[in-house]
């Protein structure tokens, strides 16, 4: 008995090894229709539909679908829990004939999700150079994720994130084309086998191609997030190829396992959508500064504020060792808006270090002086002007300051608020 | 015999790279720079400070800090980091008081002298728990949601060193092994240093191409900044240096500074094939990150970054002729 399934199927792979068939049926061949002999050929040609359902050939009937999936159940010798279903269902027609499309429907679906293809009716296995494997999956699967990306940034154009007119264009057109693209590489599964196969032998009017479409793609997508994301997706068929790279090389004595597997860890740790994993981040995000000199010069923070209604500018270098002092102010927030926590902890805080000051130096200076390595927002050394009139005990508290100077540096306007006393 | 494709001419171009020998003494040098500044900068920080913090501060991850159009940092997630920075201790155990936390700053400035005299001492024992001290103290910084602090190059370049072998040795036979040879397993080593400044400023350079359009590669109003900075500082307690003024009205350099950072990021993997560009490319981010200080922000750690690749061995052989050629004239 010979039967013919897909063997790039997850379902379909399980579901015939699971088969307990009764030895009256001798010898049982799987033959994987994805695999290249005479038998699969024969296969191939004989115009059976072997996408919408697998093929038994016993005894010089062949069979296709569901009339094969009865077949086999009758002969079948069920032992387990799911070949005694399967056997049970196969014996109810009407169940048989319910459930197998739904069967072929979840091996479409897991094929999708595998980055698998349909197996091509008219393929040539014999003449293909390239042959399934990861790279043509991750074509698949990239062209796949476009549409989802695509589609999820169209969804989030009805509500917070609006599109302007240039970007809905974009973006459809994206999500379009990478559909057209889908189809075509899941219902002929050479194409993608193909285009991994020009990349992996690409010549340089190939990488430069490439290099395009990989800026058209991004540039495609408005938000940061999602702009990133495409990166990544555009990258996955050259991640199929620093696989192979690092497969066919670690071993080699030149070689080795670091500088094998190099080109596939700069591809992740470079193109990973917001790589993060402590002490590495994926590097600077890039952002524009555009000032406006018709507008005044904000300069924001908190003073303290002292018996006698003198203010001073509570130094950012208090903070250290935090260097970026906006997101440390923006964890108190969360966790309390009305700043009531912060500003206890500031005045805490400087209650603290006062002692440091008095000996004329800032937190971060504690054993080097002046030599210490800066703060990461440069900060004025300027530890003895909170010194006598600004000691612990003569704070009065301490109070948001935003003021506003013209180009000139010139005061235009102070807006306060209240005062946070101490305690 | 058909031509190779070009993706494994540039593969065999790669490991032709990574094996080219070089001393292993450079590497000694480039471990004794990175305790060097790891200790400088220890001693430069109260790592106390994390004691006072509310217990409920306690961790502030980088979706707290952005909208969703904005969140870059997609893996800075709970338990990941908490994994990654040995903080996950604090799932048993309540945070350490400033005293304690001090004391274990003290440790760290310890192990980073015993690396930098003994080395990476037997089964790399001293570089192990030289990290594992210092990712648990900068945990407190990342798990604040803050990842900026000059420090990521030097935490990779000690984790390069801790997987490369090659003849690492103590400070006092250092003398002896600037006399050795070239070695493949050196060179390989430092193939590993060069990898880890690629990979970080490439991913930078990356980041300059999906975040940004080309024509925004042009919208960094650097020497407006600059004023702004200066304006700033003048009126509050941040700093800036009166030399930055000089760029006053060179608007200029808005169209060639930040669109020359981010070109360099994307073309810094060649100096992984050619070694000879490491002191153009330390000038080039020595006087970038310079720059940085005009918008009040130091990356101090960073200007001197490169010269851990520098070719030491190289420098004290020019030197020593020098001195020699005197002598020889006499």
């Amino acid at each position: 008995m010979n039967i013919y399934y897909d063997g790039d199927c997850y379902f379909c792979t399980n579901f015939v090894k699971l088969l307990k068939l009764r030895q009256a049926v001798g010898d049982v061949h799987l033959i994987s229709l994805r695999e290249d002999n005479d038998d699969v050929r024969r296969i191939l040609a004989s115009g059976l539909n072997v996408n919408s359902g697998f093929v038994v050939e016993h005894e010089g009937k062949l069979l296709h679908g569901a009339q094969a999936f009865h077949y086999l159940n009758t002969l079948s010798d069920p032992k387990n829990i799911l070949s005694r279903v399967l056997f049970y269902v196969s014996n109810h027609e009407w169940l048989a004939r319910v459930l197998y499309p739904l069967m072929v429907l979840g091996r479409y679906f897991v094929l999708i999700l595998q980055g698998g293809a349909l197996i091509d009716q008219r393929r040539r296995p014999w003449q293909e150079e390239v042959k399934e494997g990861l790279g043509p999956r991750l074509v698949r699967i990239a062209s796949l994720l476009l549409i989802i990306v695509g589609s999820f940034r169209i969804w989030l154009a009805s509500g917070r994130y609006p599109l302007t007119d240039l970007f809905q264009f974009n973006v459809k057109v994206l999500t379009i084309a990478s559909l057209l693209v889908w189809c075509a590489l899941f219902f002929r599964a050479r194409y993608a086998q193909q285009i991994y196969g020009r990349m992996r032998h690409a010549d340089w009017l190939i990488v430069c191609s490439y290099i395009i479409l990989w800026f058209l793609l991004v540039n495609s997508m408005d938000l940061i997030a999602l702009r990133r994301i495409i990166g990544a997706i555009a990258l996955m068929p050259l991640v199929g190829i620093a696989v192979e790279l690092g497969r066919s090389n670690y071993k080699r004595s030149d070689a080795g396992k670091i500088p094998s597997w190099a080109p596939l860890a700069l591809l992740v740790f470079a193109f990973f959508p917001g790589l993060f994993l402590a002490p590495f981040y994926g590097g600077i995000a890039g952002w524009t500064l555009s000032v406006d000199w018709s507008r005044p010069v904000l300069v924001g923070g908190y003073k303290l504020v002292n018996k006698q209604g003198e203010e001073i500018w509570y130094n950012h270098a208090f903070f250290q060792p935090v260097t970026m002092d906006g997101r440390f102010q923006r964890a108190f927030e969360v966790v309390d808006p009305d700043h009531e926590l912060l500003q206890k902890f500031m005045l805490d805080n400087y209650k603290r270090i006062y002692p440091m000051l008095e000996r004329g130096r800032m937190p971060h200076e504690w054993a080097l002086g002046r030599l210490a390595y800066p703060s990461h927002n440069l900060s004025d050394s300027n530890a003895l002007d909170y010194v006598g009139k600004f000691a612990p005990d003569r704070i009065a508290g301490i109070r948001y300051v935003l003021e506003q100077y013209s180009r000139a540096g010139e005061l235009i306007e102070t807006k306060g608020g209240e005062l946070f006393p101490a305690p | 015999m058909p031509e190779k494709p070009l993706i494994d001419r540039g593969f065999d171009r790669f490991l032709a790279a990574y094996n080219t020998p070089a001393y292993d003494f450079n590497l000694n040098v480039a471990r004794l720079f990175v305790c060097a500044f790891l200790i400088w900068k220890l001693f430069s920080r109260d790592f106390g400070f994390f004691g006072t913090v509310p217990e409920e501060i306690f961790y502030f991850y980088p979706y707290h800090l952005y909208p969703m159009d904005k969140w870059i940092l997609w893996t800075g997630l709970p338990v990941i980091q908490e994994l990654l920075t040995f903080h996950w201790i604090h799932w048993f155990l309540p945070h350490p008081s400033v005293g304690v936390l001090r004391f274990i700053q003290g440790l760290t400035i310890l192990s980073l002298a015993s690396l930098a005299i003994f080395g990476k001492g037997p089964k790399s024992v001293i570089i192990v728990i030289t990290y594992s001290l210092m990712i648990y103290l900068w945990g407190y910084l990342f798990l604040l949601g803050q990842e900026i602090d000059s420090i990521d190059l030097y935490f990779a370049i000690i984790l390069a060193l801790g997987i490369s072998s090659y003849s690492d040795v103590p400070i006092w036979k250092m003398t002896k092994l600037y006399h050795e040879h070239r070695s493949a397993a050196g060179g390989r080593a430092f193939s590993n240093l060069i990898l880890v400044f690629v990979f970080y400023y490439f991913a930078s350079g990356v980041n300059k191409l999906t975040d940004l359009s080309i024509l925004e590669w042009f919208q960094y109003d650097l020497v407006d900044a600059i004023e702004v900075h200066s304006i700033v500082a003048a009126h509050s307690t941040l700093d800036s240096l009166g030399f930055f003024r000089l760029f006053d009205g060179f608007t200029l350099f808005n169209y060639i500074g930040p669109p020359a950072v981010y070109i360099s990021h994307l073309t810094v993997p060649i100096v992984f094939f050619r070694k000879n560009l490491i002191p153009k490319f330390f000038l080039f981010y020595f006087l970038f990150h310079l720059m940085t200080f005009g918008v009040g922000i130091s990356f101090s750690g960073y200007i001197f970054v490169w010269t851990a690749l520098f070719s030491w061995h190289e420098i004290i052989d020019w030197l020593r002729a020098k001195r020699r050629k005197p002598t020889a004239a006499r």
